[in-house]
């Protein structure tokens, strides 16, 4: 069990951030009462480990991190989406010891698709990068909490972070389920269109794209190719992963023009794809002979993302004149990768594989190579 | 009089670590083998091969190997490591110039102490306190490493070449014992 502190109620706040428990912000105290009704929304006890970082000897609990949901200020229903999101970001594939390390800050971009986010509250609509709603707030929030509070993500200890943005708060939303014959982003991963997943990507915070004028699906994807193809982003002429945020507008330019998504990821892959020469005009020097390969391919460029699959595309967002986001992993796809995990509800527990393992039947999911 | 609230602790305690004992430093073979872990970040490699064109004036090297990471961001596993210790006499791994590579250059030295071959850690100066933290918390506080001016990455060959002069007897110090005088 973690341990329990006495404090003055009216030191509470002062204390912790003292102790440098918080982000900064005013945090919930964490009571003994709090943090049981948090658990009793998940199949575990409280010393079950959810993932760990070995490099640093340090694993979260249950209990953990339903302490530190309460403080980010988590409803206890939004738990089972907490624990989901911190089982994709400790998964190796993930590498959250470079992700919670490196000097490029990044943030851990926790999207939301299926039925469970509404009804847990989640925005997907008006403003659903931004402020104003309790879920998406403190489950992004409760992420960040864990990896500062459990896993030492902090300046001054093992977060070199350089610069850092905005989104190292709280980054996290729910996709609104696209328009047929569009799949939601957990069906096209090839979980059940009933499942609720959590996917986590380690991000530069979001970037506005901005298109009021076309209706056109290419031009609508180019405006995101610009968004894509930036010299100054670290992954860009590497090779990474990006998040493609598709509001209402821009997904019925593409939509109605009878594009299907994978033709959207495909061209998005395809043409931001950048020449060495762009990168150079912006003064971006292409390594030799390091561990990034910046070898043009046939075409003469250079990947910004290593695959179709590598864009994720998800709708979210408010009507307005054409407005999306896209967020760009913070690094190459050597470095870390997205991970998808399926949100386990109460009565779902996860099977007791012994010292040995088991077998597990887990959902088809579409090669990489 | 104030009322109090019992919480709990959201943090946890630094957790027990298994101290590294360093390799013992034995008086080197007559054909030392040294290793080259390349993390791949730019530029690691020339700087590391400069180092050793340095060493082989001072100690008796025969052979230099490299070995490039696929990527700056993980540590070597325990079974390439095994692999590795079995033929290198000497490691030195690098270049830690970010927070997370230098944290895992790192790593790939002490896990070669701990495989019992000698080895230090190349990084640039601005993260001397960022490998002390995680030396710390490895279980072996105030461990070695070369340290060349930051940023390094973006030195031309010959400055490069300095850098490696000006920590090769330090690399000396940290790796080797006593060694009689090259002739």
């Amino acid at each position: 069990m973690s341990a329990l502190v006495e404090i003055a109620a009216d030191q509470l706040q002062e204390e912790f951030f003292a102790r440098g428990w918080t982000d900064g912000l005013p945090v919930v105290p964490p009571t003994p009462e709090l943090v049981e009704a948090m658990l009793a929304t998940v199949d575990r006890e409280a010393q079950d480990v959810i993932g760990s970082i070995p490099s640093r000897s340090r694993s979260v609990t249950a209990e953990q991190a339903a302490v530190n949901a309460v403080m980010a200020g988590c409803r206890s229903d939004y738990f089972p989406v907490v624990v989901a999101a911190l089982s994709a970001l400790l998964d190796p594939s993930f590498n959250a010891h470079a992700a919670l390390s490196s000097t490029g800050g990044a943030a851990s971009c926790v999207i939301v698709s299926g039925p469970l986010a509404a009804e847990i509250g989640m925005n997907a609509g008006h403003n659903a990068l931004g402020s104003g709603n309790r879920a998406n707030a403190t489950i992004g929030r409760a992420v960040r909490l864990v990896a500062r509070n459990i896993f030492g993500a902090v300046t001054g200890r093992f977060d070199a972070t350089a610069m850092g943005n905005p989104a190292k708060y709280t980054l996290c939303f729910a996709e609104e389920d696209p328009p047929a014959p569009w799949a939601a982003l957990r069906v096209r991963l090839g979980y059940e269109p009933g499942d609720t997943t959590v996917t986590v990507m380690a991000t530069e915070g979001p970037r506005q794209v901005a298109n009021h004028l076309n209706e056109d699906p290419e031009g609508v994807l180019l405006t995101f190719v610009s968004a894509m193809r930036v010299a100054a982003t670290f992954a860009v002429g590497k090779g990474g992963q990006g998040v493609v945020v598709m509001g209402p507008e821009h997904t019925k330019a593409v939509h109605q023009a009878g594009w299907s998504q994978e033709r959207a990821q495909e061209f998005l892959c395809r043409e931001s794809r950048i020449r060495p020469e762009e990168l150079e005009g912006f003064g971006v020097p292409l390594e030799v002979g390091s561990q990034h390969d910046m070898s043009p391919g046939p075409d003469g460029r250079l990947p910004t993302v290593g695959s179709p699959a590598d864009v994720y595309l998800v709708t979210a967002g408010g009507a307005g004149p054409g407005w999306s986001a896209y967020l760009p992993s913070f690094a190459p796809l050597q470095h870390t990768r997205a991970v998808t995990r399926r949100v386990r509800m109460l009565g779902e527990a996860m099977p007791d594989c012994g010292p040995d393992g088991c077998e597990v039947d887990l959902p088809s999911v579409p090669r990489r190579d | 009089m104030s009322t109090t609230i019992t919480v709990h602790r959201p943090d946890v305690e630094d957790p027990p670590v298994e101290p590294v004992q360093l390799a013992t430093r034995d008086e080197l073979p007559d054909d030392a083998h040294l290793l080259l872990v390349d993390n791949g970040k730019a530029k690691a490699k020339d700087l590391l091969l400069h180092i050793a064109r340095e060493l082989q004036e001072r100690l008796p090297i025969a052979t230099v190997e490299v070995v490039s990471k696929p990527g700056a961001g993980y540590v070597l596993e325990d079974e390439q490591i095994a692999g590795l210790a079995s033929r290198a006499d000497l490691v030195i791994a690098g270049l830690g110039d970010c927070g997370a590579c230098s944290a895992c250059s790192l790593q790939d030295a002490l896990l070669f102490e701990r495989a019992g071959v000698p080895a230090t850690v190349l990084i640039t100066e601005v993260f001397i306190a960022n490998v002390a933290r995680f030396a710390d918390s490895l279980g072996r506080p105030g461990y070695h490493s070369l340290v060349v001016p930051h940023p390094a990455a973006t030195k031309s060959d010959e400055q490069l070449r300095a850098f490696a002069a000006a920590v090769a007897d330090a690399a000396v110090q940290q790796l080797a014992a006593r060694q009689p005088a090259i002739a």
